[in-house]
């Protein structure tokens, strides 16, 4: 199931918008930031959301072999299936790791990377030790993955209990970028539809 | 559709909740060389209080957690319209932070964006959360908290570079203090020491000050107020425990982290294994907690026993302090509707405003 394309559009407008405003964008001589400019918008045209990547093949390939051999645990095929469609993003306090910079050629570290939080995550609260697959974090919550039943859950940040359960990942990351991009209030796209149909799950961020 | 161009000011108990959250602060100690009596933690104080566990599936927890959600874009937008809050905003977050608080968001800065020839353009944010110094997950048994209160609430520095969490003060908060004393904790009130940073913004600076004329350019340089002396004070004391240089978490904290890989990557294979290593780091996060925290603080449950002595002086205080505002979610946020961006493709700006 894709993960909802409008949240990602808004994503990728905010992130672009913000650059725009940067200091970093402002000290770019003017043709990097022609340059810069060019890029983003032939990658809109090309149908990409621009700085709002999915991550390639071969760096999930990598991460794969990275997660078994340090973390002793498979790669979710369903999280496999998100990360195509966006590879981490950092917005409104809310994280969702990547592909671990180290595992790219070009070694950048655009977002937080799955091993390396994990591997922090795990040290620091033993008790999560292959129990969950930690994929996000936000002011309140930590977003992970169950692994001895592939759920996606939200665990209280405080305390790392459980807070609720998703139906399925893709729903879990809706409900990410939801927050992200400060939707706290509004009804959801997905249940528009049908406001009655909460089978599938409620939308966290409303709870 | 996007939120940021929301141009509704924050509702006026939460201006007044700011500005009762920068006196409180200034109220916590006159004297500036509090801020480096722990040059590993400087700039923070352990706040005693008393507290029990919230049940976490109960509806006070839930409207806790809703009503924080509500309020933050309030919080924010107020933070930097407090002449004080603006000009230690933009000294910790930079004049693209404040704009972004402005507009009701956590502040990020763009660091670095890349290309690869076949492949999409990337960036890199450093990211900052609002952490509440006293956890939704415990109930204070004293009016001197109030969990969504501004006074409970600091802007932290959250950015990851792999392993390297030295720019993540905001999770060495979590892991080595908040989730040991909550974890296992009794259910009777029991004493909670939690950080208090005593900025709103942590850390506060991203560069040395040697002198207050040094400080005042930089903050003309920003176009942001001047600060008042007391926090003027605060900021070159920083500097000084810093010895002038960005912050970094100190790397005793990553030893955890060390621990964990040297052993994990050998052992996950063996269960029983794997148990000794999951103990033995409990064991040790604990220990490392302990070395700040008194007797009578609990650990995972335990009780520090009565001999025991602090080997890291964080200075300790009890919050006395009687909140004299309340904060309410503003009926803008609680009943904002969509709107389209306009902005999508990149437009140089020529004349960058000054915060």
């Amino acid at each position: 199931m894709p993960l909802n394309r409008r949240y990602i559009k808004e994503l990728s407008d905010m992130f672009v918008d913000d650059l725009t405003r940067s200091d970093y964008y402002r000290q770019l001589d003017a043709p990097q930031r022609h340059d810069l400019d060019d890029r983003l918008r032939s990658e809109a045209e090309q149908g990409y959301f621009p700085l709002v990547p999915g991550a390639e093949n071969q760096d999930l390939a990598r991460l794969a072999f990275a997660l078994a051999d340090e973390l002793n645990i498979r790669l979710p095929e369903t999280l496999v299936d998100i990360l195509r469609q966006i590879d981490g993003f950092v917005a409104n306090g809310v994280t969702m790791y990547g592909v671990d910079g180290d595992l790219r050629d070009d070694q950048f570290d655009a977002v937080p990377g799955l091993v390396a939080e994990n591997s922090y995550h795990w040290a620091s609260y033993p008790e999560t030790i292959e129990k969950y697959l930690f994929i996000g974090d936000a002011d309140l919550w930590h977003f992970a993955i169950e692994l001895g039943t592939g759920n996606p859950v939200v665990l209280h940040k405080g305390t790392l209990t459980e807070a609720h359960r998703f139906a399925s990942l893709e729903e879990l990351v809706d409900d990410m970028l939801h927050q992200a991009l400060g939707y706290f209030d509004d009804t959801p796209e997905y249940l528009e539809a049908d406001s009655t149909d909460y089978s599938a799950g409620f939308h966290f961020s409303r709870s | 559709m996007n939120r940021d161009l929301e141009p509704n000011p924050p509702g006026p108990s939460m201006v007044k909740a700011v500005d009762e959250m920068i006196r409180n602060l200034e109220q916590i100690s006159a004297d500036p060389a509090i801020i480096g009596k722990c040059p590993g933690l400087p700039g923070v104080v352990l706040d005693k209080i008393l507290a029990t566990c919230v049940e976490r599936d109960g509806p006070e927890y839930a409207k806790v957690a809703r009503d924080y959600e509500s309020l933050r874009a309030d919080y924010l937008k107020a933070l930097v319209m407090h002449p004080v809050g603006r000009a230690l905003a933009a000294l910790a977050v930079g004049s693209s932070g404040v704009e972004l608080m402005e507009r009701g968001r956590p502040p990020a800065t763009v660091a670095e964006v890349r290309s690869r020839r076949a492949g999409q353009t990337r960036s890199r944010r450093q990211s900052f959360n609002c952490h509440h110094i006293v956890p939704k997950s415990v109930r204070p048994h004293t009016d001197t908290v109030s969990i969504n209160h501004p006074t409970n609430f600091v802007v932290a520095k959250t950015t990851r570079r792999g392993l390297d969490q030295s720019e993540n003060p905001h999770h060495l908060w979590h892991s080595l203090f908040l989730h040991p004393q909550t974890h296992n904790a009794p259910a009777e009130p029991h004493p909670v020491y939690v950080i208090r940073p005593l900025f709103p913004f942590y850390p506060p600076i991203t560069q040395g000050f040697r002198s207050v004329e040094e400080l005042r350019s930089k903050l003309a340089q920003l176009g942001a107020p001047t600060l008042p002396e007391v926090w003027e004070n605060r900021i070159l004391e920083f500097s000084k425990a810093t010895q002038h240089k960005a912050y970094s978490v100190p790397k005793e904290f990553h030893e955890i982290t060390r621990l964990f890989g040297d052993l994990y990557k050998n052992l996950n294979k063996d269960p029983e294994l794997n148990r000794q290593l999951r103990a033995s780091l409990a064991e040790k996060a604990s220990r490392l907690a302990a070395d700040f925290l008194p007797a009578g603080a609990y650990l995972n449950g335990k009780q520090l026993p009565a001999n025991h002595t602090i080997k890291t002086i964080v200075p300790i205080i009890a919050s006395q302090q009687k909140l004299e505002t309340v904060v309410k979610p503003s009926a803008t946020t609680r009943k904002r509707q969509s709107r389209k961006l306009v902005t999508t493709q990149p437009q140089p700006q020529l004349n960058p405003q000054k915060v």
